[in-house]
């Protein structure tokens, strides 16, 4: 390493590594958002680690990470793509819950397993804001 | 580090705290805060810290074992999100004062708490549905009930965490329904699972408590009581079990008109106790792998932290 090299940054804590703020576009007409922070020893595993953990879920289009000035897009939106179907991640991936429930619930009937013991009379609202 | 210039008098300050919490008012980390606020929401943000990771373990164990592709797929998922939450969750407790090496080792050394539910073994994929659709569903109740906690950092987070929960009591409703339309062996197993799980879902939501007593209800961290949770999670889940015709072993669960609550059974709170003092069945178990998974994972905290000194090593 030559003098005019500029040492490494060390991060403050050796246990913890460089702190990068986590920005994300939600869609191509949003502004960045900060969604968070993580510890990463380069912009490059920052990306990475910002990707696994914080847009897993089709949270955004696009996403950077941050130190001070420095400001580095992740620059490839198909990165925030999947080569697979990956929808067992999202709501979408468990959809007809109501046809299930109905066939289950005649499954009980033909049974004759159905619990008859009484309920709160209506629990639409309850189930609405639980969702 | 007191960086404070508020020279009132301790007394003083907590009320003025009092004021602004009862108006609905957010603290923030770097808001001034009663001593016992401070120390109270470390410990619950990181027991819940805790649990998110411990919380992995029993499930994991299933991930092999899953019946099918697809659902060894979902159930992967799940686990990474669970890990996710405890990753969100230390660095919300770590700006109220105690590092996150800190915590992780307290964690293994058995200092610090998880919750009682996954101290115990998964025995079958029924217990996979349990933990998917009742354990998930009485965690959901209790942080949907935080998204209105005084503190702002920990309110912030869960809504992010509670979009996932949510999405996981779907993953855990679809495999419960898929088992209960299914054969009589997979109704049983999945009847066997919650006869086991019941007691201990009922000791998660804690002993009936007086809010009085509870700071953290004072403090309007927390806004509802033990009971008031297990009461919604009755009208959630209960009705959905028996449409099913799953029962639950407390024969005298109902819902009782006149009263407007649930009558149940108030289960031993010996075992529950018992996990508290660190000696629940899988305590030693999954701390023994939480260790393990900790030492052997020792290599890429290095590479990420000191990447010169692990390629040097």
């Amino acid at each position: 390493m030559t003098a005019a090299t500029p040492a490494p940054e060390r991060p403050a804590d050796p246990a913890e590594g460089l702190r990068w703020e986590v920005f994300g576009r939600r869609t191509a007409s949003d502004d960045w958002a900060e969604v968070g922070y993580l510890h990463a020893p380069d912009a490059e595993m920052a990306l990475l680690l910002a990707r696994d953990t914080f847009f897993r879920h089709e949270e955004g289009v696009d996403l950077a990470v941050s130190r001070g000035p420095d400001f580095f897009p992740l620059g490839q939106p198909e990165l925030l793509e999947h080569a697979t179907d990956k929808s067992y991640r999202l709501q979408r991936g468990y959809t007809g819950l109501g046809a299930k429930r109905r066939l289950a619930a005649a499954r009980a009937a033909a049974l004759g397993a159905v619990v008859q013991r009484r309920r709160p009379p209506d629990l639409r609202v309850l189930n609405e804001d639980h969702r | 580090m007191d960086t404070d210039t508020d020279t009132r008098t301790v007394e003083s300050k907590t009320a003025d705290f009092q004021i602004r919490v009862e108006a609905g008012e957010k603290i923030e980390a770097s808001d001034w805060m009663p001593e016992g606020y401070r120390q109270g929401a470390l410990k619950f943000i990181e027991m819940h810290a805790n649990s998110e990771i411990m919380g992995a373990l029993p499930e994991r164990e299933w991930i092999a074992r899953a019946p099918s592709l697809r659902r060894k797929l979902s159930l992967t998922a799940k686990v990474q999100d669970e890990v996710g939450h405890g990753h969100l969750l230390y660095r919300i407790a770590e700006d109220l004062g105690k590092p996150r090496a800190a915590m992780i080792e307290d964690l293994i050394a058995g200092k610090t708490k998880f919750h009682n539910v996954f101290h115990y073994p998964t025995e079958t994929w029924g217990d996979v549905a349990v933990i998917g659709f009742l354990i998930d569903g009485a965690a959901l109740v209790t942080q949907k009930a935080l998204l209105d906690s005084s503190y702002g950092p920990y309110a912030r987070v869960l809504k992010r965490i509670c979009a996932e929960e949510s999405l996981h009591q779907r993953h855990g409703e679809d495999l419960v329904l898929e088992m209960c339309a299914g054969t009589d062996e997979q109704r049983a197993m999945f009847q066997d699972a919650v006869n086991r799980w019941w007691v201990p879902v009922m000791h998660f939501f804690g002993p009936p408590s007086k809010p009085t007593l509870d700071p953290l209800l004072h403090w309007r961290f927390k806004t509802a009581t033990n009971e008031e949770l297990r009461q919604r999670f009755f009208s959630l889940y209960i009705p959905k079990l028996w449409d099913m015709g799953i029962t639950v072993p407390d024969p005298a669960l109902e819902y009782d008109a006149a009263a407007g609550e649930w009558a149940w059974t108030e289960p031993d709170w010996e075992p529950l106790r018992r996990i508290a003092r660190g000696d629940g069945p899988m305590t030693e178990t999954r701390l023994a792998w939480r260790r393990w998974i900790h030492e052997a994972h020792g290599w890429v905290r290095l590479v990420m932290a000191e990447p010169e000194r692990a390629a040097a090593a």
